[in-house]
């Protein structure tokens, strides 16, 4: 079994909340952990921020999908937004180095450290969603097109 | 000892309440750190900063227990002001207060304590 469910609209800061809430109230009819919906809830804050702070026009995206398999479910978060050339270089290259990292708390660990007297932006949302909301994060850009993705495995009720 | 210089803020998301506990500078955060709260929390720590450095304070407790959310922005205010006393040649020490109802806290207060561990504690509770 699968469900979808997406949300297409100009770039608006009341909705990041909104978005981040209602991934975490759906969820929580198939999945009983409070930490994993507290996880998910934050993943989706932080990719809804960054579609308002960085779509350079048109509409945001923002998919949830749900796949069932057995024991559990598998969550896919996605954003698809257009994006200034500097901020897709951006996204690039902090995109390469979470996907080398070995480690992604040591990652994490060492991006907070850089971002310490970076004047603007904090730049960890990414890493934040990897190494606190325990997701793979993956991307592409086509063009102007930026579609970010998160997913992760977890238990859905009455299992173990 | 001299009088607290630090007010109370408020904002349609984040209230910020602080309080003098003889050598320890308490600040009680209520609401959520979004977007827009962003500007006014940092400026807030950095006046924190400065306060704890005029009093020469021991302690800045910063009770988060009914903080509901905080995002990767406001985030970095915290790691900015860490950063800033870590480095700085008048220590003090930093407590953060969590609520363990609130998942997230757990590892982002965790990954502020990993920041500066001479620095800054965690207690939950």
């Amino acid at each position: 079994m699968s469900l979808s469910v997406s949300f297409r609209a100009p770039p608006h800061v009341g909705h990041v909340e909104h978005v981040a809430r209602f991934v975490s109230e759906l969820c929580r009819t198939y999945i009983s952990d409070e930490d994993a919906l507290s996880r998910l809830q934050l993943a989706a804050y932080e990719l809804m921020e960054n579609v308002v702070k960085y779509t350079s026009k048109g509409d945001g995206e923002f998919q949830l999908q749900l796949d069932f398999d057995g024991p559990g479910c598998r969550i896919v978060l996605s954003t698809q937004n257009m994006a200034e050339d500097e901020h897709r270089q951006d996204l690039e290259a902090r995109m390469t180095r979470l996907s080398s990292a070995d480690d992604p708390l040591s990652h994490y660990d060492s991006e907070i450290q850089a971002s310490a007297r970076r004047p603007f932006g904090s730049g960890l949302g990414l890493a934040r969603i990897r190494a606190e909301g325990e997701m793979v994060v993956d991307y592409s850009i086509d063009g102007e097109k930026v579609v970010v993705r998160v997913e992760a495995a977890f238990l859905t009720k009455g299992q173990p | 000892m001299s009088e607290l210089a630090l007010d109370r803020v408020v904002t349609p998301v984040l209230t910020l309440e602080p309080s003098l506990e003889g050598e320890r500078l308490r600040v009680d955060f209520s609401g959520t750190g979004d977007m827009s709260a962003i500007e006014a929390l940092n400026g807030y720590l950095k006046r924190v900063h400065a306060e704890a450095q005029r009093l020469n304070l021991a302690e800045v407790i910063c009770d988060l227990k009914k903080l509901s959310f905080m995002n990767s922005s406001c985030f970095k205010a915290f790691v900015t002001w860490i950063d800033a006393v870590k480095t700085d040649s008048r220590h003090y020490r930093i407590v953060l207060l969590a609520n363990p109802e609130l998942h997230w806290q757990r590892r982002s207060l965790e990954a502020l304590r990993r920041l500066a561990t001479g620095v800054v504690s965690v207690e939950s509770g």
